[in-house]
């Protein structure tokens, strides 16, 4: 078990006592570990950065830093790293003095400061523009410098808000994986805010997504997309093919009955059935099987198909007006059943999950 | 059309400062030099060698920087709150702060003098038993001081508190996490980032008080004089030109000088918050300190507009009752004076120049404007020191000039108000540059370009596009140069002929005959005054829309 950096306890936050931002919020962070923080915008995520950094106070609730209670400390005795989505970089200061900037407040002699600024530029490979006014920065330039600032003093724990916000598609891409390697390569304890999903999903190897002030669910990122908790969940990482079921137990075998009609389920998707009194079956659209339309089969129209990156879509239009996805990896010949054919649906009933909600 | 249009608001500005401006002071210059037997050389060398000339620069430095630092002191503590705190009403507070600046320095004097004459029982304490504002001591100095920190209090605060509120206040926070303290991010960060800021509205003020008339002609008594109160003796008590010229030259060269070093520093400001522009985002009142910090910046601002309510309140109560007696008086003629104006003809006559400055100070500010808008050659600050370099000549000396120089064998204009209105405008078109270029800056160039690409002429551009964005801004710059035009002091005093009295003038006249029913005639006048400067105050505060706040 690796030991916690940060450990988050009960923690509540309103606005003016008014409107709640966080409602108990508990969560901790392990050693080397990132974690995404995900959520709409509103959602409470800055806030909590904020009161972890001490730039806000709780209202109540628990915040230890490497086991000690940090509640009482001022912000700039907590020594935890935050980088905000607008880089807030000092306009004064040159991009070396930037960077210097912690080290300085936190009285480094002069010649570790330079050696370890150094270090930063090499390592994000800036070391040309060490001298540059921050006016003359491009987008990716000014996001590695802000970086290197957060990361200069050596906290214990990184806090990233929407840090590649601001950027275009293509290079957010390009640093995300850049930044990857290097909270790999310096074994450095990170919480990743950010609205993205492909962004959380991506770099976390936990998530904590946060709606309206709470947790909705803290789990690896391929459990959140197999396993939603939540409807909110399920919405917010894109599930398809949510479909309300009835468990019916017909001669000890177990039956789903939604609008697909009754399907057999294996027994060990039932875990934690007896909790709940509604179901939601959700089936993966690449364990859907599309057929050639035969009589007795459940079946519909294929309304669209969309290509997406690796795969193809098809919208299935039931007769029952309800819409499935599926999907199929491209191969050759993909190029199977054209819009508008008539098909039958098979499931792959060892890969639905069945879900209390 | 596109040339026809740039020409137009090119050259228009230019023929108006060639005629009223130039000429005049060209002719004053050159008259001079025939009309005394000294060059300038020489006479710029009388006043180096001359001990009470180098004592009047000498104070003229010294009342210029002690206002400026005093102003700072007082204001900077009062733009910290304002930056960092909300309460209620706050958008009321700034409003009313707005008040010194746009009241005439005349009302503000006369106020002070109200307050420290016998008739307050405070300060008859005061000058008795601590010899506070003595006359002819030091107490001349002191309410200088007094009146200039009033002044120009208002203007530190609306650049300075503007400047710090936008701020993005994510660059403090990231300052505290990265381990630096409150008072460590205020030295290393705060400071520093408004340094450009401080140095420009300092500049500002300094430049105000080293030319500032009234002031220093009727508070300093005589005792105290600056190089703008020596040109007026020079030319009323000793009719010494040459004397005149050396003074202004030095004084054109000093405010040109700190005109550059305010244009190079507000620049710098700009580009720092561009750089840094934020959500404005402010704390509300929690602690005990909160509390305190808040409640001394309304008891600073109460005590900078404390004489205004001090001369009202004065106006209207007289011996501790209710009363309008002063206001009645002065429609009589106690000493059936051949000069006696009746109060309606002086209002009537400031109401008539302040509608001229503004009709003509408006179109000419909108076109420097947007020659200066358009203009972006590395010489942009010198050019806008040019365009703005009335601010920084002695208002006597352009009363001087005009006075001298607008006639001519076919024309002459000296008898009339013409004089009069044209200084009123050179000197209010800068403060419509000042209000208007922001707005049209505002404008990006991304709208015009597709306004242009969509058809529209550069005229159309303007009048559909640039003018509906403009409107407000130009109707505060109407009222700001109507505020100005009343409220004018040192180039009115020299020009104004007895019949063209306006209502500082007449203030003035009142001041200067003895007694105390002139006394209280000069108080009932100012309230007038201030009366409608404070309209003008309403109307501005009611369209202001990004409006000012950039000087």
């Amino acid at each position: 078990m690796r030991s916690s950096v940060l450990e988050i306890n009960g923690i509540s936050k309103t606005f003016d006592g008014t409107v709640d931002i966080l409602r108990n919020v508990s969560f901790s962070l392990f050693e080397n570990e990132v974690v995404g923080i995900l959520g709409p915008s509103g959602s409470g995520k800055s806030t909590l950065l904020k009161l972890i950094a001490g730039l806000e106070l709780p209202d109540s609730g628990i915040i230890s830093l490497n086991g000690i209670d940090v509640s009482g400390i001022a912000p700039h005795k907590r020594g935890v790293g935050l980088m905000f989505q607008d880089l807030s970089l000092f306009p004064h200061l040159d991009v070396f003095d930037n960077i210097a900037f912690g080290l300085k407040m936190d009285n480094w002699p002069k010649e570790d400061i330079k050696n370890r600024v150094d270090e930063l530029l090499s390592f994000l490979r800036i070391t040309h523009l060490q001298s540059r006014s921050i006016d003359f920065l491009s987008g990716g330039e000014s996001q590695r410098v802000a970086l290197a600032r957060a990361l200069a003093p050596n906290p214990p724990l990184l806090m990233l808000d929407e840090p590649l916000g601001s950027l275009d598609r293509k290079l957010r891409h390009e640093l995300l994986r850049e930044m990857k390697e290097l909270i790999a390569s310096m074994g450095l304890s990170v919480l990743y805010v950010t609205h993205d999903q492909e962004e959380a999903f991506s770099i976390g190897e936990r998530i904590i997504l946060l709606n309206n002030g709470l947790v909705e669910q803290i789990d690896s990122p391929i459990k959140m997309m197999t396993r939603p908790g939540s409807r909110f969940v399920a919405d917010f990482v894109g599930t398809l093919n949510m479909i309300p079921v009835e468990v019916l137990n017909r001669d000890d075998k177990f039956f789903v009955d939604g609008f697909l009609g009754a399907l057999e389920l294996p027994e060990e998707k039932l875990v934690n059935s007896h909790l709940a009194d509604q179901f939601t079956l959700i089936i993966s659209p690449y364990s859907i099987i599309l057929g050639q339309k035969t009589t007795d089969s459940l079946g519909g129209t294929i309304k669209q198909i969309n290509v997406g990156p690796g795969y193809l879509e098809y919208e299935v239009l039931l007769d029952s007006q309800n819409i499935i996805i599926a999907r199929q990896n491209i191969i050759t010949n993909s190029d199977e059943f054209k819009k508008g054919d008539s098909v039958s649906l098979g499931f792959n009933m060892d890969e639905v999950e069945l879900l209390p909600w | 059309m596109i040339m026809n249009l740039s020409i137009f608001v090119k050259i228009v500005p230019i023929i108006f400062l060639i005629i009223f401006l130039y000429f005049p002071m060209g002719n004053l210059l050159f008259s001079l030099d025939e009309l005394s037997n000294q060059s300038y050389i020489e006479s710029l060398l009388t006043i180096g060698r001359t001990p009470y000339y180098l004592e009047v620069i000498g104070f003229t430095f010294l009342q210029a920087l002690i206002s400026t630092f005093l102003v700072m002191v007082v204001a900077m503590p009062c733009c910290y709150v304002l930056a960092k705190y909300k309460f209620p009403g706050k958008s009321i507070v700034l409003a009313l702060l707005t008040v010194p600046f746009i009241m005439p320095p005349i009302v503000l004097v006369i106020a002070l003098l109200a307050f420290v004459g016998p008739n307050n029982p405070f300060m008859n304490m005061l000058v008795e038993r601590l010899h506070f504002f003595d006359f002819g001591t030091g107490g001349n100095f002191l309410l200088i001081l007094i009146a200039h920190v009033i002044f120009e209090f208002s203007i530190v605060i609306r650049l300075i508190s503007n400047f710090w509120s936008n701020l993005n206040r994510n660059m403090f926070e990231v300052a505290a996490v990265l381990g630096a303290s409150p008072s460590k991010i205020f030295i290393n960060i705060t400071l520093p980032i408004l340094k450009p800021a401080i140095i420009a509205a300092g500049s500002l003020v300094f430049m105000f008080t080293f030319t500032s008339f009234g002031v220093i002609l009727i508070l300093g008594g005589g005792f105290f004089s600056t190089v703008e109160t020596e040109i007026y003796y020079s030319i009323f008590k000793y009719f010494d030109l040459t004397i005149v010229v050396a003074l202004s030259f030095i004084q054109i060269i000093f405010t040109i000088l700190i005109l550059l070093i305010y244009s190079v520093f507000q620049s710098r400001a700009n580009r720092t918050l561009r750089l840094t522009q934020g959500e404005k985002r402010y704390m509300p009142v929690r602690s005990n300190k909160d509390f305190i910090q808040v409640c001394l910046f309304l008891v600073t601002t109460i005590i900078v507009l404390s004489p205004y309510l001090f001369l009202l309140s004065r106006s209207l109560f007289f011996d501790g009752s209710f009363s309008l007696d002063s206001y009645a008086s002065l429609f009589i003629n106690i000493n059936n004076s051949y000069f006696f104006l009746s109060p309606l003809k002086v209002v009537a006559n400031s109401l008539f120049f302040g509608f001229l400055t503004v009709i003509v100070a408006v179109p000419l500010g909108v076109c420097v404007s947007y020659y200066l808008g358009k203009q972006k050659s590395k010489f942009g600050n010198i050019l806008d020191s040019f365009y703005m370099s009335t601010l920084g000549i002695s208002s006597v000396v352009l009363g001087l000039a005009l006075l001298m120089g607008l006639h001519s064998s076919v024309i002459d204009l000296r008898t009339t108000w013409v004089p009069l209105v044209v200084a009123h405008i050179l000197i209010s078109y800068p403060f419509v540059v000042r209000i208007i270029l922001p707005t049209l800056n505002s404008i990006g160039p991304n709208l015009i370009g597709s306004a242009i690409n969509l058809g529209s002429s550069p005229w159309l551009v303007f009048t559909r596009l640039e003018l509906p964005i403009l409107s407000r801004s130009i109707l505060v710059s109407a009222v700001f140069s109507f505020a100005i035009s009343m409220g004018e002091f040192g180039a009115s005093l020299l020009i104004t002929r007895p019949e063209h009295a306006t209502i500082p003038v007449h203030i003035y006249r009142y001041l200067s005959q003895p007694g105390q029913a002139n006394f209280e005639h000069a108080v009932a006048m100012s309230c007038i005054l201030m009366l409608m400067a404070t309209l003008g105050f309403i109307l501005i505060e009611k369209l202001r829309y990004r409006g000012w706040g950039d000087f």
